[in-house]
């Protein structure tokens, strides 16, 4: 397991580093951001078994919060991160306490109605959130926190190094989540809520916080991805992006942290592929959906987990014949 | 006589026009092992459910150590020292047996916390408590395994060992030897039994070698009503009990 | 404010009304019977739109439109039934999710392939337009055939449902889907007849749309985001909740638009989370 994990920390490191090599950096900084999204939207999906449709509300919201600050005041980078990422745990947390209450279908549709509440909130709101043409005027501020000395967040690659020490940190700190008691109390409660409840927890409560945490870090995601290019689009909040997110964790696998990370990567390099051959891009996208849906049901970890147990029975069957 | 460790005053649970809990009441002593039989369908299970409150009564009260639980969530009264085992096994499949019993060991050891900052490993004084709880109940070997991979048996054990890592001062079994074979039957017996020297214990039980040989006084029911109530032997000997439940399900 | 206005509100509100009631019956009954959420059911909805559109404009009639929206829309739901969920049933909900997800981009864009994304509108065929006079105010007559058609649909599957043999083995699966095969019925067909059903009053409610609002490309996402609003609302386990919700919901729009017209979306979903807040079974749910 922890050799897995380290495994899987050092191929990540490596993604990092290759990525904007291999990509536009914009885009590179992207496949971060949506990676982070995707994986605390695991923490819901994976891990809690919540099925939520509406990640994007929770990663719009974050993104316009601290969108805002960045673009109407002067305030030093860090702070309207950590800003976007509160405010959208703080919603996260009324969506989650009412969504938790219903199960199956019902929570899937309650959560995709809260992503449209904000997004029909972000249309009509246009003294914040500039409605349908998105928030415009976002800066880099240059100094991370008051007092630190600046750099120049416009070259393109000091941005992609901050976002990727950001995004970095953010995700070890989920893996400690899912790592710690309440990892293993959720993990409980999405095989068997009604046991969970009868040794003594009370369910509702841990998975309104793991909807805070997800918040959380789908809010600070947020607030970089406005940062990429300078505006928060509306886009961002649709009920589309939040079908996007549930591609990227289940398309790389949900038993793993580590699965959303691919999953994003694959949705990334998949639209920037599709977008380059043609502009009705998304149906090319839908066909690839409905292709995995079909074909690939574990996603991709467990597709690497199959291969490498084949493997590994291969090499024990020749082991046992050597030793016949 | 002490106070009632629970008192089950009255209570009432319909499904549409079905009245699954006819107006039940009785009490249990502190120290005592009270086993409720009745036939298949009397309503015994939904009358546990409803003392743990997985189900809602439609009328009655449920007072634990003088306090009216009644309104109180399933998680509060667990807290509140009440442990049940089901009849269905009711395990967390997908995690290894070491894992079942922490959950429940960490609920009672640090108070049921989410605590997400610290690592698992963190609590490491947990895991003597875990390793001891799973030697009682045969299933040190298996630590490591999923509980889904546990061949039935060993299922059932760990179903009563989740409930005891919450060190539940109240004990409600849901026919622990369900299913189970002889040996297995009467080793859950004897667990039982000593069990009951330290706790207070209500066990729905169907066996009638295990009901008969432990049980301090017995409850029966028979179409959601109490139909009779006493020590085994007096039970035994009442013409109605006979007439419900010897008549048709003697010795399942 | 006149009482006049309020009142041609109020109708507004009923129609528009009970095309959310088409929207939420179709996904309930599909909910109900297959246990999937039709996420393509917006998608369902604006082909529904396009083909009237398309009908109607270029044969000169939406008497043949608005039948030819009902059978594409089925056709589609049949093969997506066929095809695409019936593979999937018994697996996770996100699979089935994302699934409906892939189909919904997939029909939406080939809409926009066929149809361009630019927005168009129909006049309503000759002998529904104008208005009627109620007394107080005057009323767009095409916003009472709306209504009229709607609810004849309605109570004619509600006959179906409640008093036909083929009602019965809907009614069946509704509370028991296991029961049904062991019934020795073809549960299959049924499901397949259950989403055809389900899409084609989608196609209906999008038709009915198309003289009130024309056909654009979004007409689709956002009537699926109301009928899941209505479906939830409507509550766990009724079919007929949908149609009371869709209503409630039509009317609170339609009334809210008369004094906060920018909000009158927000407050929907507000009078939602409301009702869950204080009902989490919705309004005709059972616990």
């Amino acid at each position: 397991m922890l050799d897995n994990r380290l495994i899987g920390l050092v191929l990540a490191l490596a993604g990092v580093i290759v990525a904007p090599l291999l990509l536009p950096v914009a885009n590179a900084t992207e496949l971060l951001i949506f990676a982070l999204v995707a994986a605390s939207a695991n923490l819901l999906i994976g891990w809690s078994g919540l099925y939520s449709f509406g990640q994007a509300a929770l990663f719009g919201i974050g993104g316009y919060a601290g969108g805002y600050l960045l673009a109407n005041t002067d305030l030093a980078l860090l702070l309207p991160v950590v800003f976007g990422g509160l405010v959208a745990a703080v919603f996260a947390v009324a969506m989650g306490a009412m969504c938790v209450r219903r199960v199956g279908i019902y929570f899937i549709m309650l959560t995709f109605a809260f992503n449209q509440l904000v997004y029909y909130i972000a249309y009509s709101w246009r003294d914040v959130t500039g409605g349908e043409d998105g928030l415009f005027g976002i800066e880099r501020p240059g100094a991370l926190l008051p007092g630190l000395p600046e750099i120049d967040l416009n070259v393109p690659i000091n941005f992609y190094i901050l976002v990727a020490v950001i995004v970095g940190l953010c995700f070890l700190a989920l893996l400690r989540v899912v790592d710690s008691p309440l990892g293993q109390i959720l993990l409980a409660a999405k095989d068997n809520p009604r046991r969970a409840g009868s040794v003594g927890y009370d369910i509702h409560a841990a998975q309104t916080l793991a909807f805070a945490i997800s918040g959380f870090f789908s809010g600070i995601a947020g607030v970089l991805y406005g940062m990429v290019y300078w505006i928060m689009p509306i886009d961002a909040v649709h009920w589309l992006t939040s079908g996007y997110i549930v591609f990227m964790v289940l398309v790389g696998g949900t038993s793993s942290m580590f699965g959303p990370l691919i999953g994003a990567t694959i949705f990334i390099l998949l639209q920037d592929f599709f977008s380059t051959l043609w502009a009705r891009w998304p149906l090319l996208f839908g066909a690839v959906i409905i292709a995995v849906v079909m074909f690939l049901r574990g996603g991709v970890i467990e597709l690497v987990s199959h291969v490498r147990g084949f493997a590994a029975r291969r090499r024990a069957m020749r082991g046992e014949a050597g030793n016949a | 006589m002490p106070e009632a460790v629970l008192q089950a005053e009255r209570l009432t649970k319909q499904f549409g026009a079905h009245t699954a809990v006819s107006d039940v009441s009785f009490a249990v002593a502190p120290g005592e092992l009270l086993s409720i039989i009745g036939p298949n369908g009397a309503g015994k299970t939904t009358l546990f459910n409803l003392l743990t409150k997985d189900l809602t009564p439609s009328a009655g009260r449920i007072v634990l150590e003088g306090q009216d639980v009644t309104a109180l969530k399933p998680h509060r009264i667990s807290r509140l020292g009440v442990g049940r085992s089901y009849q269905i096994t009711s395990v967390f499949q997908n995690l290894t047996v070491a894992e079942n019993v922490w959950v429940a060991a960490y609920r009672h050891r640090h108070g049921g916390r989410f605590d997400f900052l610290r690592r698992r490993r963190a609590y490491a004084q947990l895991d003597p408590v875990v390793g001891r709880i799973l030697e009682n109940a045969g299933l040190e070997s298996y630590a490591g395994m999923r509980a889904s991979e546990l061949s039935y048996g060993h299922q059932r054990m760990l179903e009563i060992a989740i409930t005891l890592a919450t060190e539940p001062r109240l004990i409600l079994l849901d026919e622990p030897t369900s299913g189970l074979s002889q040996e297995d039957t009467r080793q859950v017996g004897e667990m039982v039994r000593r069990l009951a020297e330290q706790h207070t214990v209500v066990m729905i039980e169907h066996k009638m070698s295990v009901v008969m040989s432990i049980s301090h006084r017995l409850i029966v029911m028979n179409f959601g009503e109490v139909i009779a109530e006493g020590e085994p032997e007096d039970v035994a000997r009442n013409p109605e009990v006979r007439k419900a439940y010897f008549g048709t399900a003697a010795g399942v | 404010m006149t009482t006049g206005l309020i009142i041609v509100q109020l109708m507004n509100g009923i129609a528009l009304g009970a095309l959310y009631a088409l929207m939420a019956f179709g996904l309930s009954i599909i909910k109900g019977l297959l246990n999937i959420p039709n996420f393509a059911h917006g998608a369902l909805y604006l082909i529904g739109a396009y083909v009237a559109f398309e009908v109607s404009s270029s044969l000169d009639s939406f008497w043949l439109g608005l039948p030819a929206a009902v059978l594409a829309s089925a056709a589609v739901g049949v093969v997506i039934e066929r095809f695409g969920v019936r593979r999937l049933y018994g697996s996770a909900y996100l699979f089935q999710l994302l699934l409906l997800f892939g189909i919904a981009l997939v029909l939406e864009q080939c809409v926009i392939l066929i149809w361009g994304t630019l927005g168009q509108s129909l006049t309503p065929p000759g002998i529904l337009m104008g208005a009627v006079d109620l007394g107080v105010s005057l009323f767009p007559k095409y916003l009472l055939f709306t209504t009229l058609v709607s609810f004849l649909v309605i109570v004619g599957i509600w006959f179906v449902i409640e008093k036909t043999h083929f009602g019965a083995v809907i009614r069946a699966g509704l509370e028991r889907r296991e029961m049904v095969s062991a019934l020795g019925i073809n549960i299959e067909l049924l499901f397949t007849l259950a989403f055809a059903m389900g899409a084609g009053l989608a196609g209906l409610a999008g038709a009915l749309a198309v003289p009130l609002v024309g056909v654009s490309n979004t007409m689709g996402t956002d009537m699926l985001a109301i009928a899941f609003v209505v479906v939830v609302l409507g509550g766990l386990g009724s079919i007929y909740g949908a149609i009371a919700a869709g209503l409630l919901v039509g009317i609170v729009q339609s009334m809210s638009a008369l004094w906060v017209p920018s909000a009158s979306t927000v407050l929907i979903y507000a009078m939602m989370i409301l009702i869950i807040a204080f009902r989490p079974q919705g309004l005709l749910g059972e616990r």
